[in-house]
């Protein structure tokens, strides 16, 4: 297969190419989804871990308060601390305090005890006891935000228990304030207490690491796996800001951060995306495979199978393919193809095929258009239809080859004697209006000439016709001289529709057969209604009008 | 024997009613109320007690319970042992104000013990119908390391 173009990519290849993108496109869409997915999987974890720290820092906080209440419930139960609530006693209160203090402290580790204070019902301060570096004075408030909400409430909230965290001299500690008495309210009991310890206890509980500092970055409790800088092991940290519930603008108390091993997690992530990818990369390379055998059975093949049968036809060689593809920056061979086999198929349908000349098809429709649609005021032209005298004897005599020799001459001369630039005023914007030479059949040729209104201008142009003709056609070996008949309709005058136009060209040219004149125009007079019957009864009206 | 078959659909309830006998009798829930009390919560007592001094409380437990608390204050008179004679010993007057309590809403003992102060005609009998297991839980102080 040789074809006098070259074709840069076949269809099939083009479908390959962007079945291959599409599929790439999948696999970039599908990475990216990954990427989105870990981070998301890592943050959602991060939350998680968050939320897990806070909330198990407040329930260490909470266990301490529940152990501050037991404390304060076992103090109150001693008859003689009852009674210096009541008096209120400020030195049995105090040695009652110290006793209690050294008795629990001593025996229970469930709590390390740091103070206890004695308020009456109003809170004045009747005594304390403590221990360690948490010294302060009697009358100085150790939690004020949690004293200070005690001392507003009203009613039977007063017998409610109150803890908080807040700090005291710098440290962090856990205050409780314990009613005393059980139906009739008697004073409080403040227990102060270290919440490291409880604190610390999340290491066990979470399995974790567990980091402790204080609000100036001290570090208050490090469990031995706390991670000691960028190791090889993944590891994730959140940290949790414990603040005072009751007074959150003071800042927190102290930070706890937990730590966790993510190589797992990591692995995991990492083992999903692959699976992913792999699953989505089969999918991708199924559906280009089942598009491509689709396309390829539904269009490329049947395509493929036209344009060979269509070549071997040879439809295509014997027009010769004019190289028009060959410049695209794309050209797709088989689309070129059919584009070309289009051209050629037109060109036989509308052209006759020995004189290269429009046949009676494409003369007819172009007189349609002429004639129809959007014409502009004052285009007129000429209909002209002409026959050859004695072309019969160039055929007895020389055969039938001899008579197409002389009608492709008669077809360039006619056509030279059109080509004539005073006689073609053609408008610019009117790509239709240009003239129009056609071989109807047999030795019967026409031509549409535009821009013509007079029949001075119809001579012009009749003059040049014949004055072609002239000269004697020389073939085998002997001269023939063919005469030219002619019959002019003058559109918009003689008719506005095809049929009537030519209808009467043909009348005038048996007019001027019979006359013996050259040429004639039809004259509605001369040539009569007889040749013209079924057309002449519509247009009568508009005759008269524009002559 | 056409007459002793069952439509299916009717077997679907009767198994359901069933299994709902089955579930009720496992769960005791004291009633919302008894006629000729006074339901109070875990504040109404100590409103209450505020209010009378000299109210009378009493816990209707099984005197094992008490160990783990007991509100201050309160007589221990067990449901089974309560008559209109065990009431007398505690109740000062038919008058005179008296709470009753018991774990909590599991817990019938405190119910059976109002009903029968009602019927002894005790006429001003306050029902603690929440429990010690409220008064816990709202955080209020109580007797527990008793000498």
């Amino acid at each position: 297969m040789s074809h006098p173009y070259r074709p840069i990519l076949s269809l099939q290849a083009v479908l390959v190419l962007s079945l291959g993108f599409m599929g790439m496109l999948a696999l970039l869409v599908a990475l990216a989804t990954g990427r989105v997915y870990h981070g998301l999987t890592v943050q959602n974890m991060r939350d998680a871990l968050l939320n897990l720290v806070a909330l198990e820092a407040r329930e260490a906080l909470e266990r301490i308060g529940e152990h501050a209440f037991d404390l304060g419930l076992a103090v109150q139960a001693d008859p003689q601390l009852l009674a210096a609530y009541r008096e209120p006693d400020r030195a049995a209160m105090s040695g009652l305090l110290d006793q209690q203090f050294r008795q629990y402290f001593v025996t229970a580790e469930v709590l390390p005890l740091l103070l206890l204070r004695a308020y009456t019902v109003d809170f004045r301060p009747l005594a304390q006891s403590r221990v360690g570096d948490v010294r302060p004075p009697l009358t100085e408030p150790v939690c004020p935000a949690l004293l200070e909400q005690a001392r507003s409430r009203q009613g039977p909230a007063r017998f409610r228990l109150m803890a908080d965290v807040c700090r005291s001299n710098g440290r962090p500690v856990h205050a409780a304030l314990v009613p005393v008495g059980g139906l009739r309210l008697e004073g409080y009991l403040l227990v102060v207490s270290d919440p490291l310890p409880e604190l610390a206890s999340l290491a066990q509980d979470l399995g974790m690491a567990v980091n402790i500092v204080s609000a100036e970055g001290r570090e208050l409790f490090r469990s031995k796996d706390w991670p000691a800088g960028s190791g090889a092991v993944a590891r994730m940290t959140a940290t949790h800001a414990l603040r005072p519930a009751l007074a959150p603008g003071d800042g927190p108390v102290l930070r706890v951060a937990v730590a966790t091993d993510t190589t797992r997690l990591e692995a995991r992530l990492t083992e999903t995306g692959f699976a992913v990818l792999v699953a989505v990369a089969t999918v991708t390379v199924v559906a280009v495979l089942v598009a491509f055998f689709l396309l390829r059975k539904t269009a490329l093949l049947p395509l493929q199978a036209l344009i060979q049968r269509l070549e071997t036809e040879s439809v295509v060689r014997r027009r010769g393919v004019p190289a028009s593809g060959t410049g695209a920056l794309l050209a797709v061979r088989e689309v070129d193809m059919l584009h070309q086999i289009y051209e050629a198929v037109e060109h036989l349908a509308f052209n006759d095929h020995l004189t290269a000349l429009p046949n009676r098809m494409r003369f007819s429709e172009w007189l349609e258009r002429l004639t129809t649609g959007n014409r502009r005021q004052g285009d007129n032209f000429a209909v002209f239809v002409m026959d050859l005298d004695r072309f019969k004897v160039v055929n007895d005599s020389c055969g039938h080859s001899a008579g197409d020799e002389v009608l492709r001459e008669v077809g360039e001369r006619l056509r030279a004697a059109l080509r004539n630039d005073d006689l073609v005023a053609t408008p610019a914007d009117d790509q239709y209006f240009d003239h129009l030479l056609a071989r109807l059949g047999g030795d019967e040729f026409a031509a549409i000439v535009p821009g013509i209104g007079s029949s001075e201008e119809v001579a012009a142009v009749a003059r040049r016709l014949l004055a072609a003709m002239r000269p004697p056609f020389e073939i085998c070996g002997e001269s023939f001289s063919v005469g030219l008949s002619i019959g002019v309709a003058l559109f918009p005058v003689h008719g506005t529709n095809a049929s009537a136009l030519v209808c009467r060209a043909d009348a005038a040219m048996y007019q001027a057969k019979l006359d013996g004149a050259r040429w004639r125009i039809f004259d509605q007079d001369s040539t009569g209604q007889a040749l013209c019957p079924a057309i002449l009864q519509a247009p009568t009206a508009e005759l008269e009008r524009s002559a | 024997m056409s007459w002793l078959r069952i439509p299916a659909g009717m077997w679907f309830w009767l198994v359901l009613v069933l299994a709902g006998q089955q579930a009720a009798a496992a769960e005791v829930r004291a009633p919302d109320h008894i006629s000729g009390t006074t339901v109070v919560d875990a504040a109404g007592v100590l409103d209450l007690a505020a209010e009378h001094p000299d109210l009378v409380i009493i816990d209707a437990r099984m005197r094992l319970d008490r160990r783990q608390g007991y509100l201050q204050g309160s007589v221990s008179l067990p449901d089974v042992d309560t008559d209109c004679d065990s009431l007398a010993s505690v109740i000062p007057s038919l008058s005179h104000p008296v709470l009753f309590y018991c774990n909590g809403i599991h817990c019938g003992r405190s119910a059976v013990s109002a009903r029968i102060a009602v019927e002894c005609g005790y006429r001003r009998v306050y029902w603690f119908r929440e429990g010690f297991e409220a008064w816990q839980a709202a955080r209020l102080p109580y007797v527990k390391y008793a000498r």
